[in-house]
């Protein structure tokens, strides 16, 4: 029998403390401050008749509150000026917090969301090496890279296991993981996942775990995150890191989200797990997510 | 047709540190990634399609701010431009007194560089400027990319 659909994926949150909201995300945006500060960009979108409004959990993004026409295809837009992303989207890489000057991995880069934000935290200044493994996302994070001016990144086609033949020690490593998703992310989500698949997409996400932790250096950050609901994707991989890896957790200092659960299904985990972030749509008003920040020792 | 010769074309005489990697130019500094064939290192200058060369956003607002002829548009011109359309001379707020066959940057009221292309008019006439390149080219880059 296969174990998917609404019903069992609702049980399972329901044991976990979490629920199924039907909502409408915002739209929202980021600023790309490589181009323009915030204080303009939100003038000039007025001007266009834009209503934004900030969202306090985060340091560039702005929801839209008002708008008449599509921001997707707009001479702002195409010159640069902001990146829409999902305001959860933006936590992983401001727990990050990318310097200029520094060294960062960027694992499974496409469409460059979280890729443009680093170079923008980072001024252009150091290097972000990014791997993309997908043939057909990477049209759109070059698009994504040229439009938002971003002049700091290397990017590669393949996985990011290839990181170690550069044989260099990153300072930092983004890890947004491949994963199932969650129910708001996209349309009919519960028919097209199952258990089985969230199984797989662990698999690959430990893999990736392990080769991101080889190629960081002695006290370096790596930023793991998904955009998935399921433990086992989280907190049951941070688990397995745990055990497995030479790590710590850090506390993920977010004004948004709820400590990372302890207790799976009966199941007792490492309490410096409570250190990672989970957000549950119904809280949040965001997507789901989960944001782990480990420390190489 | 290299970097030099293309600025050339809006009246621009400067020398570009870049470097052809596959089928774009990039300006980098650190050259020992090259030989693991990356996709995008640096900054993107330009892109070459056939034997002609499309200027990335960034390289564009230079050439916007170097070339020797500007037009500027009202936003009704600018919608049309991105999206593919000439410039039209009831669109023209201010020009740089282009003459036929000159090669022009459009601005928008930003100042900033949306595209170029060939003076074909007078600049009160109907259609005064034939679009060559505008930064719609990026959304239709990349459709074109999803629709293979």
């Amino acid at each position: 029998m296969v174990k998917g659909g609404r019903e069992f994926f609702r049980e399972r949150y329901a044991q976990l403390g979490g629920e199924i909201v039907d909502i409408d995300i915002p739209k929202t945006l980021r600023v790309n401050t490589l181009v323009i500060s915030a204080k303009a960009l939100v003038e000039r979108l007025s001007a266009l008749g834009v209503v934004l409004e900030r969202v306090p959990f985060t340091r560039d993004g702005y929801r839209v509150v008002k708008s008449k026409f599509s921001l997707g295809a707009i001479t702002e837009f195409l010159l640069g000026l902001y990146y829409l992303q999902e305001a959860a989207a933006q936590l992983p890489v401001e727990v990050l917090d990318p310097k200029p000057g520094e060294l960062i991995l960027d694992c499974g880069a496409a469409p460059g969301g979280k890729t443009t934000q680093m170079a923008a935290l980072m001024e252009n200044k150091g290097t972000i090496i990014s791997y993309e493994l997908k043939e057909h996302r990477i049209p759109s994070l070059l698009m994504n890279l040229e439009r938002c001016r971003v002049g700091n990144a290397t990017v590669f086609k393949g996985d990011s296991a290839l990181a170690k033949g550069l044989n260099v020690q990153f300072d930092k490593v983004l890890l947004d993981a491949p994963c199932a998703g969650n129910y708001l992310s996209e349309k009919e989500w519960f028919e097209k996942r199952d258990y089985d698949g969230v199984l797989r997409s662990s698999a690959i996400q430990k893999r990736m775990l392990k080769n991101a932790v080889d190629c960081l250096k002695q006290e370096g950050v790596l930023i793991y995150s998904t955009c998935s609901l399921e433990p086992e994707e989280n907190e049951l991989n941070m688990q397995w890191a745990l055990e497995n890896l030479p790590v710590r957790l850090e506390k993920v200092n977010l004004k948004v989200g709820d400590s990372a659960l302890t207790d799976v299904f009966g199941q007792k985990l490492d309490s410096s797990i409570a250190l990672c972030k989970r957000l549950w749509p119904h809280k949040t008003g965001t997507e789901g997510f989960f944001i782990a920040k480990l420390v190489r020792i | 047709m290299n970097l030099e010769e293309f600025l050339a074309l809006f009246g621009i005489q400067k020398k570009v540190a870049a470097e052809l990697v596959g089928r774009s130019y990039f300006s980098f500094k650190d050259k020992s990634l090259l030989s693991k064939r990356p996709l995008f290192i640096g900054e993107c200058i330009a892109h070459l399609r056939g034997p002609v060369l499309i200027p990335s956003i960034g390289f564009l607002q230079e050439i916007g701010r170097l070339a020797k002829h500007r037009v500027v548009v009202n936003p009704e011109g600018e919608w049309l431009f991105i999206c593919g359309r000439d410039v039209f001379g009831k669109s023209i707020v201010k020009h740089t007194d282009p003459k036929i066959g000159d090669r022009v940057v459009i601005l928008n009221r930003h100042s900033e560089c949306i595209g170029y292309g060939d003076v074909v008019g007078p600049m009160d006439g109907k259609v005064v400027v034939k679009r060559l390149f505008d930064i719609g080219d990026l959304l239709r880059r990349e459709r074109k990319s999803r629709s293979f």
